[in-house]
C-alpha cells in the first residue's frame, strides 16, 4: 500500500487529481448545483458507460492495438440482447449469448489485425461500419423495446448510494488493475505494447496476447451496451456508437500511451475517466452552446494527445540517459 | 494460405451483401378512395387543422379522393428517390408500392444515395426516362439539386418533394410543392398542448413561475429549426419570464446517453424549477429523456411531448408511459398518400408545380407553391391506437391492409 501511494504521488495521478479539483471548483463557481447530488449521480451514470468501454480499450492500447469498433460492438450487444429478450428469452441467457457474440467480434478483429496484418486502426474502423449496418438490418433500424422489468433493474439498482452500472465499472477497473500488475499475462501485455520485438525475443507470442485482449475488449464493449440497454429499456442502432472515442480520450488522459506499453495504473485510469466525465458534465450544466461544446471536446482530445506525446518523449529520454548514469 | 483467407473473406462479404438485398414486401387487396385523412386524437389543439380542400377545387386534383380513373391509362413509372434510407423511408416505399399498384396505377422503384449528395444529384440522369420522382434531398445540396431539376431535367420527369421541401431557410418561402409536416405548426401545437393540459397532470396548485421548458433539438438540421422557434414563441407568449433551455445535440453522435446527460445536467442545474415541459424535435429524444426523468425521480413533475410520434408510440406500445404523455400524430400515411396523388396529378398534366394544391396555399410559404395541408393532431396514450386505425382506414379502406413495419 505504501509503495502504491509513493508511486501514485510521483506519477500522473497527482496531476490528474489537481486537474479534477480545478475542473470541479471552476464549474462549481459558475454553477453551485454542479455539486448537487443529482449531478453527481448523473456523473456516475455517465462514467459507467465511458469507463466500461475504457477498460477494454485501455488494455488493447497497452498491447499496441486499438479497436475503433468498440462502440458499434457495444451497440450490437445492447441491440441483440433487446431482440432476444423481446422474443421471450430469459435475460440471463440473452446476456451470456451477447457476451459470446462480443468474443466473436474480438476474434474477427484479432484475425484481421494479426493474421491478415491489417492496421488495427483501419480494420476496426471498417468493422465498425459493418456492425452498424448489420444492426440496422437486423432491427429494421427501429427501436426494440424491453419490457422485462427484472432486466431494467441492472441499470436502475443502487448499492447504497452508488448506481450498479458505476459499481460494475469500478469492479472491472480493480480486476484489470490487479491483472496487469500482478499476473504474467499483464506483464506480457505491457511488454508486447512497449517493444514487440523484445517481447518476441523473450518468447512471448504477441498474436496470442493481442487476440486475448481483442476478445476481452469485445466482451467488455457488449457489457457496456447491455447495461445501457437496461438503463434505456430498449436497444437501438446508434446507442454506444461513438463511445470508443471517449474511451480512447479517457485512456490517454488516464495515463495509457497511445503507442502502447505504457500505463500509469488503473487508479489513474479511473481518474482519467472521472476527469473527462466531470468536464463534459460541467459543460452541460452551464448550458454551453452546442457548437462550443464540440470545440471544447476536441480541444480536450488535443491536450490529451500533447500530454501523451510529452510524457512519451520524457520516458524515452530517461531510457537513453540510464546507460550513461550506470557507467558513471 | 493468407491469400485464400482473404479471397474467402471478400466472397463472404459479397455474399452477405447479396443476401441482405432489399426487404420490400407486396400489398394485398385494393383500398377504396378516401378524402384528406384526419384520424382521431386531439384535434382541438389551436391551429391544429390546416386548410381542407375547398370548393374552389371541386375536382380535388392532387388530393386522395381525386375521382379520375387512373386505370384508363398506362401505368406511370415513378422512383422514390432518397438521399438516405432508414426504417421509416423503407416503410414509406412499401406503402407507395402497394398504394401505387392498387389505387393509382403507378409502378414504383427505389433509389438511395446513401447520404452522398454528389451521387444524389448525378444520378438524376439515370432516371431521365421515368415519369416522376418523389424525392427527399439534403438541405446542404438544395441549391444545386434545384438547379439540376429545373435546368437539366426540365424536359424529363415530374418531381415532388416529400419530408424535406425546397425552401428558403429564413423566409420559409417554398421553391416547389412539397408534402411535409409544417415544422412551425407542429412545434407550436405540441407546446401549446402542454400549456393547455399541464394542470391535468400536476393539479391546480403549481406555481407557474417554477415551470421551465427544455427543447431538445438538432439545430444543424433545417427541418427542425422551425419546430424549436415555434416552441420558443409559444412558450414565451404564455410564460414570458420563465426558464427556456435548448438541448442541442448538434455536432455529437446522437445516442441515448447524450440526451440522458443533457436532461440530467439541465435539471440538476436548476433546482429552482420544480416542474418541466420537455419538447423533443425528433423521435430519438423522448425515450432517453424519459429515462433521465425516471432516474431523477421527478416523473410526476415532468411532461414530455414530441414533434414526431414514432419514438413515443413505441414506448406506449410497450406499456411505458410515465412522463411521456403526448406527441404529434405524424402517421407516415399522411405523407405517402398525398405524395402519390400529387405526383399523379403532375404526371397527368392536370396540375403544374404552381397550381398543385393551390386552393390550400398558405401565404407564409410564399405565393408560388403549396405545402400539402397535413392535419396536425396531438396524440395521447388513450387516443393513438384509434388515430392510427382511423388514418389507415381512410387511406386503405381497411386498416388491416396497411403494410406492416
Amino acid at each position: 500500500m505504501k509503495k502504491t501511494l509513493i508511486k501514485f504521488s510521483k506519477g500522473k495521478g497527482v496531476t490528474l487529481v489537481i486537474v479534477i479539483a480545478v475542473v470541479v471548483i471552476f464549474f462549481s463557481i459558475l454553477k453551485k448545483e454542479y455539486l448537487s447530488w443529482d449531478n453527481i449521480r448523473g456523473i456516475m451514470y455517465a462514467m459507467s458507460l465511458t469507463g466500461t468501454i475504457t477498460c477494454g480499450m485501455a488494455c488493447l492500447m497497452m498491447s499496441g492495438s486499438i479497436d475503433l469498433a468498440s462502440g458499434a460492438e457495444g451497440m450490437m450487444g445492447g441491440l441483440v440482447c433487446a431482440m432476444l429478450i423481446a422474443r421471450g428469452m430469459a435475460f440471463p441467457l440473452a446476456i451470456v449469448l451477447c457476451l459470446l457474440m462480443g468474443a466473436v467480434f474480438g476474434l474477427i478483429n484479432a484475425f484481421l489485425s494479426n493474421v491478415m496484418n491489417f492496421m488495427p486502426f483501419i480494420a476496426t474502423m471498417a468493422m465498425s461500419s459493418v456492425w452498424q449496418g448489420v444492426g440496422a438490418i437486423i432491427s429494421g433500424n427501429s427501436t426494440i423495446m424491453i419490457t422485462d422489468r427484472a432486466f431494467w433493474k441492472i441499470g436502475a439498482t443502487n448499492l447504497w448510494i452508488f448506481p450498479l452500472p458505476f459499481i460494475v465499472m469500478v469492479v472491472l477497473l480493480l480486476v484489470y488493475g490487479w491483472l496487469i500488475s500482478n499476473t504474467k499475462i499483464g506483464r506480457q501485455l505491457l511488454l508486447c505494447g512497449g517493444n514487440r520485438n523484445a517481447a518476441r525475443l523473450a518468447g512471448i507470442n504477441f498474436n496470442k496476447i493481442s487476440t486475448i485482449f481483442f476478445v476481452n475488449n469485445g466482451v467488455i464493449a457488449c457489457i457496456g451496451g447491455i447495461i445501457l440497454a437496461s438503463r434505456m429499456h430498449n436497444g437501438t442502432v446508434g446507442n454506444v456508437v461513438g463511445a470508443e472515442m471517449d474511451g480512447m480520450v479517457a485512456a490517454i488522459i488516464g495515463g495509457v500511451s497511445f503507442l502502447g506499453g505504457g500505463s500509469s495504473g488503473m487508479g489513474v485510469l479511473f481518474l482519467g475517466i472521472l476527469m473527462l466525465t466531470c468536464f463534459k458534465s460541467g459543460l452541460y450544466i452551464i448550458n454551453l452552446n452546442a457548437y462550443w461544446m464540440v470545440c471544447a471536446n476536441g480541444v480536450l482530445l488535443v491536450i490529451a494527445l500533447i500530454v501523451d506525446f510529452l510524457r512519451e518523449r520524457a520516458r524515452l529520454r530517461s531510457l537513453k540517459a540510464a546507460p550513461h548514469s550506470q557507467k558513471s | 494460405m493468407k491469400k485464400i483467407l482473404a479471397i474467402a473473406l471478400v466472397l463472404a462479404v459479397v455474399a452477405g451483401l447479396l443476401a441482405c438485398g432489399g426487404n420490400t414486401t407486396g400489398g394485398a387487396t385494393t383500398p377504396t378512395p378516401a378524402s384528406t385523412p384526419s384520424g382521431g386524437g386531439d384535434t382541438n389543439a389551436p391551429s391544429g387543422g390546416g386548410p381542407t380542400p375547398n370548393p374552389a377545387n371541386p375536382s380535388h386534383v392532387g388530393y386522395w379522393d381525386d375521382p379520375v380513373d387512373h386505370f384508363a391509362r398506362d401505368p406511370y413509372k415513378v422512383t422514390f428517390y432518397q438521399v438516405y434510407a432508414n426504417e421509416a423511408i423503407d416503410w414509406q416505399y412499401r406503402a407507395l408500392q402497394y398504394l401505387g399498384k392498387e389505387k393509382m396505377n403507378v409502378e414504383f422503384d427505389f433509389f438511395n444515395a446513401n447520404g452522398d449528395n454528389e451521387k444524389f444529384i448525378n444520378s438524376f440522369d439515370l432516371y431521365r426516362d421515368r415519369d416522376g420522382l418523389i424525392l427527399t434531398h439534403d438541405y446542404a445540396a438544395q441549391k444545386r439539386t434545384l438547379e439540376v431539376l429545373r435546368d437539366e431535367m426540365k424536359d424529363s420527369f415530374q418531381w415532388l418533394n416529400v419530408m424535406t421541401p425546397f425552401q428558403n431557410d429564413e423566409t420559409q418561402e417554398l421553391y416547389g410543392p412539397a408534402v411535409v409536416l409544417d415544422g412551425y405548426l407542429i412545434g407550436q401545437v405540441s407546446t401549446q398542448w402542454c400549456i393547455d393540459n399541464y394542470k391535468t397532470y400536476w393539479g391546480n396548485d403549481v406555481k407557474t413561475e417554477e415551470i421551465g421548458m427544455i427543447m431538445l433539438n438538432m439545430s444543424t438540421i433545417n427541418v427542425f429549426r422551425p419546430r424549436e422557434q415555434a416552441a420558443k414563441d409559444t412558450w414565451t407568449a404564455a410564460f414570458p419570464n420563465n426558464l427556456w433551455l435548448v438541448g442541442d445535440t448538434s455536432g455529437q453522435q446522437i445516442n441515448a446517453e447524450l440526451v440522458y446527460n443533457i436532461i440530467t445536467g439541465y435539471v440538476s442545474g436548476h433546482p429552482e424549477i420544480t416542474h418541466w415541459f420537455i419538447n423533443c424535435a425528433m423521435m430519438l429524444y423522448p425515450a432517453p429523456a424519459a429515462r433521465a426523468v425516471e432516474t431523477l425521480g421527478i416523473e410526476d413533475r415532468v411532461i414530455i411531448t414530441c414533434c414526431e410520434s414514432q419514438g413515443v408510440t413505441t414506448e406506449w406500445d410497450a406499456g411505458s408511459v410515465g412522463s411521456l404523455v403526448s406527441c404529434v400524430g405524424a402517421s407516415d400515411d399522411l405523407l405517402t398518400a398525398p405524395a402519390l396523388s400529387g405526383i399523379v396529378a403532375l404526371m397527368d398534366g392536370r396540375a403544374t408545380q404552381e397550381t398543385l394544391w393551390e386552393d390550400a396555399r398558405q401565404a407564409k410559404f410564399g405565393t408560388k407553391y403549396s405545402l400539402y395541408p397535413i392535419p396536425v393532431t396531438m396524440l395521447t396514450p388513450e387516443t393513438y391506437v384509434q388515430y392510427n386505425i382511423d388514418v389507415a382506414n381512410e387511406i386503405y379502406g381497411d386498416a388491416s391492409l396497411k403494410p406492416s413495419r
